[in-house]
């Protein structure tokens, strides 16, 4: 990380003080949600970019993730971190069961199993009524209370400021960790097993465990994500976390750079750049994604950033 | 109960006839065309614009949008497509993804969200049998034409030469390149062909039922399961496939649940996946190298 | 070290190997040649786990491997190079190296993983790279994508992972090593492969480069149509007619 290093204070610093700007408006709310997609798009990341598995079921994670934790705090009493805890345990739990059969597949099949999942988790969030209210959605998920800071005093995450600090907090964590995994022997291990699966095999090395692992790593993440989000909401609903949404963390994690560190918090970035811009016309943003997915596949399959970053160098000359 | 079936044989056909575009675009050019289901919502509009803007008759609605769809299959083709030949399944799924997401909403950006229909007064009667069956012809219409799409499919794969040569690309691009099979018409023809079925299914759709400009993500998830059931690459495959899963549906939605109608289907997917990965016909993918 | 029996492998209808039966001693070089589809590579699939042979049994210092995974006969001691791609094209050659020579199995690299960075790489291992990369002349394209790196290269290093791997492979089975090589790419291949067999290891061999093949094997075993048809020193193979006739037969040696 010695080369890197500036970035993370950069990203530190930058994060610390924003709110100052932005404090309990709308530019607050845009950040919190960068954040948490953050945490969704890095973790796919590390199925996709690091490990080469597709995955277009991290939507259908997110929810869940999100649906369980809302409905511990909210019916079960549970405090907010072991609501988190739990909802995250859980979603990595299912993740595991669908993820031993689903690596029987390959290639292709294996993307539709994928998807498969997806449709019917959210089929399941739509149906099932009375755990999680179905198409009206869940109302009422509260918001955790809030600590005491010994030099801040005390810091309520009922507002804006409050919980964008959690939100900054966890993504900084989750971020350190998996810049942590990517260098370490799992990495290099996954990253192999994305380049020549092969040739890891026949080098001593069980591809299986490692997928399973990462699959279950990465969507654990993003219940945990998921938890996040709704517990800001204060309100969960199936649309959320539909088959959309996971093209939607996909298209962040293709147009950001896969197999990159910071390509896919980019992705975030430009994507809800777009969203702002396009807000009002919902169809126009989404058949723009659509058309960007095929071009980013074809001409940009390395994804903006790193392209955008060699054309910077070039204009501004960086002092080595 | 005869109704039930019926009404799943009916839908059933609908199925295989997206299934089978979706397998012979597989099976030749290994492209999962996801991309289909944006064509068969845009048949629907075609077809439905010729007969209310342009008073044509259904038949021959049915044949402008599939004429026009054929064309459009044939630029996609070309614009996504073509420069992934050597890509991996992945990239052109991701592709295909993209397509479809921009044929649908591209659908509701030019048409708007409003259910509609296709008038078809010509057929606007009913087969019934009282207490057993009742069947509104247009339906029996659905079943006729996709009979007739399967059976002009067989002859031209069989007897023509671009039909052979397709079986020739499908069985391996690169001993087609070295006899001198031209791929690119080859690709051509075949999107053209995909394309003009999946147009047809949504002209028929349309007519029969409604249309909106979203029925084409779940339907060509479902035609995935289809073909991945039968086997990707396999038409009798797709054409069984379509009809069981027609039928099994149906009787899902009558007699389990309406809630989780798609529950039981996708997870009959995963089950078979897991347990013949290379689905009940299909070919078996190769061995990375 | 290796003893395969009675091999037998059919695809569809089409009987790939028939009956091979082979055995190389330790620290000796055993080239297995023959016409394109004789049944060389499907051979090698059966040995290393990618296959299952219907017939035949192959033990691996005396213990049985028929049929187990691929990982379980590398971590075993059996190393091997493949025809086409056997290096990690995304990652550089460091990297590649160090995957060569870390742990495998998930759990001890998990824990490893947990503990402190500078347990990743162990002065030891790190050790052994650097002489690698020093004795292979890799050491200055160490920090090169692999994929940049021109082909002959791309095949030094492949057999510098199994010079570091972990666990140490004493058997190497290199599917046609030299393909795409020039002249002084193969003699620097060889010179790697005869240092390493000073150091105690075992080489199978596939290969159709006869000048290669008749320089360093101790032994030969000619496969044609699945079967084997000679097995003897470079010597005799060269005069053995049957083999001439296989060549010349499929149209010359390829």
């Amino acid at each position: 990380m010695k080369t890197g290093w500036w970035k993370w204070v950069l990203f530190l610093v930058l994060g610390i003080i924003f709110p100052f700007i932005g404090k309990e408006g709308y530019l607050t709310h845009l950040a919190i949600a960068m954040l948490i997609f953050s945490i969704l798009s890095s973790s796919l990341n590390l199925l996709m970019g690091y490990t080469g598995l597709v995955s277009i079921a991290h939507g259908a994670f997110f929810g869940i993730g999100a649906y369980t934790s809302g409905i511990l705090m909210m019916r079960a009493g549970f405090p907010f971190l072991a609501a988190l805890v739990v909802a995250t345990a859980f979603t990595g739990l299912i993740a595991l069961a669908i993820g031993i059969p689903s690596f029987r597949t390959k290639g292709i099949y294996y993307v539709i199993v994928t998807i498969a999942f997806q449709l019917i988790v959210s089929e399941i969030f739509d149906g099932w009524y009375a755990m999680t209210g179905g198409g009206l959605g869940l109302r009422g998920i509260p918001k955790p209370g809030q600590i005491s800071l010994p030099l801040l005093g005390a810091l309520s995450f009922k507002s804006k400021v409050g919980y964008y600090y959690l939100a900054f907090v966890f993504t900084l964590l989750i971020h350190w960790g998996i810049a942590r995994l990517i260098k370490s022997p799992v990495g290099i291990s996954l990253m192999a097993i994305r380049d020549n699966e092969t040739k890891a095999l026949m080098m001593g090395l069980n591809p299986l465990f490692y997928k399973i692992f990462v699959f279950v790593l990465a969507s654990g993440l993003a219940g945990l994500a998921g938890g996040l989000y709704v517990h800001y909401l204060e309100f969960a609903h199936p649309d959320l976390f539909s088959f959309f949404v996971s093209v939607d963390i996909f298209l962040m994690v293709m147009l950001g750079g896969a197999g990159t560190f910071f390509g896919p918090p980019f992705g975030v970035f430009v994507l809800e750049m777009i969203r702002e811009f396009l807000h009002e016309f919902v169809a126009l943003r989404l058949f723009i994604y659509g058309v960007l997915l095929v071009v980013i596949i074809i001409f940009l399959p390395e994804g903006l950033l790193k392209p955008l970053t060699i054309l910077v160098k070039r204009i501004v000359p960086t002092r080595e | 109960m005869v109704q039930i079936l019926v009404n799943g044989l009916v839908n059933g056909a609908i199925l295989a006839l997206i299934a089978i575009s979706l397998t012979i675009i597989f099976s030749i050019l290994r492209v999962p065309h996801f991309g289909l289901g944006g064509i068969f919502v845009w048949g629907a509009f075609v077809a439905y614009f010729a007969v209310t803007l342009w008073k044509f008759n259904f038949l021959l609605a049915m044949l402008v949008s599939a004429a026009s769809m054929a064309v459009l299959g044939v630029l996609i083709e070309k614009a996504a497509f073509k420069r992934l030949r050597t890509a991996t399944e992945d990239a052109m799924f991701v592709s295909a993804v993209g397509v479809l997401i921009a044929l649908e909403n591209g659908a509701l950006l030019l048409w708007g969200d409003k259910t509609r229909s296709i008038p078809v007064p010509q057929l606007d009667f009913v087969f019934s049998i009282p207490g057993v069956l009742r069947l509104p012809a247009m339906r029996v219409v659905i079943f006729v034409v996709a009979g007739l799409a399967i059976i002009g499919l067989h002859f031209y794969v069989k007897k023509t030469r671009m039909g052979k040569a397709m079986r020739a690309v499908a069985q391996g691009r690169v001993a087609a390149r070295l006899l001198g099979i031209p791929i690119d018409r080859v690709a051509s023809y075949t999107f053209a062909l995909g394309s003009a079925m999946a147009a047809v299914a949504g002209a028929l759709v349309g007519a029969a039922f409604t249309f909106t400009f979203d029925m084409g993500s779940l339907n060509i998830v479902k035609a995935f399961v289809v073909v991945v059931l039968g086997g990707l690459g396999s038409v009798a495959g797709a054409i069984i496939g379509g009809f069981l899963l027609g039928v099994v549906d149906s009787f899902t939605l009558t007699y389990i649940t309406s809630e989780y109608k798609h529950l039981v289907s996708f997870s009959l997917l995963i089950l078979v996946l897991v347990l013949r990965p290379s689905g009940l016909f299909g070919q078996k993918l190769g061995r990375p190298q | 070290m290796l003893q395969v029996q009675n091999l037998t492998k059919s695809f569809g209808g089409l009987l790939a190997v028939n009956n091979v039966s082979l055995a190389v001693e330790e620290k000796s070089i055993l080239g297995l040649i023959g016409p394109n589809g004789s049944g060389k590579t499907v051979t090698f699939d059966c040995i290393t786990g990618f296959q299952k042979p219907e017939h035949g049994r192959i033990f691996f210092q005396d213990q049985e491997i028929t049929g187990r995974r691929p990982n379980q006969i590398a971590l075993r001691g059996v190393g091997r190079s493949f025809q086409l791609t056997g290096v990690f094209t995304k990652l550089t050659v460091y990297q590649n190296l160090i995957f060569a020579v870390q742990e495998k199995t998930l759990r001890r690299n998990f824990n490893t993983s947990l503990r402190s960075v500078k347990g990743w790489l162990p002065p030891d291992r790190a050790k052994r790279i650097d002489q690698v990369l020093e004795f292979t002349g890799l050491r200055k394209v160490k920090e090169e994508v692999v994929a940049n790196l021109p082909y002959g290269q791309q095949k030094i290093l492949e057999f510098a992972s199994l010079m570091v791997m972990t666990p140490d492979p004493v058997l190497y089975m290199l599917d046609e090593p030299f393909a795409g090589l020039t002249h002084g790419e193969v003699d620097n291949y060889l010179s790697l492969m005869r240092d390493r067999r000073e150091q105690g290891r075992t080489f199978l061999l596939v290969e159709h480069n006869m000048r290669a093949i008749m320089g360093i094997c101790d032994c030969i075993v000619v496969l044609d149509h699945g079967e084997k048809i000679a097995e003897g020193c470079p010597g005799e193979i060269q005069a053995n007619q049957r083999v001439v006739e296989a060549y010349l037969g499929h149209g010359g040696i390829a």
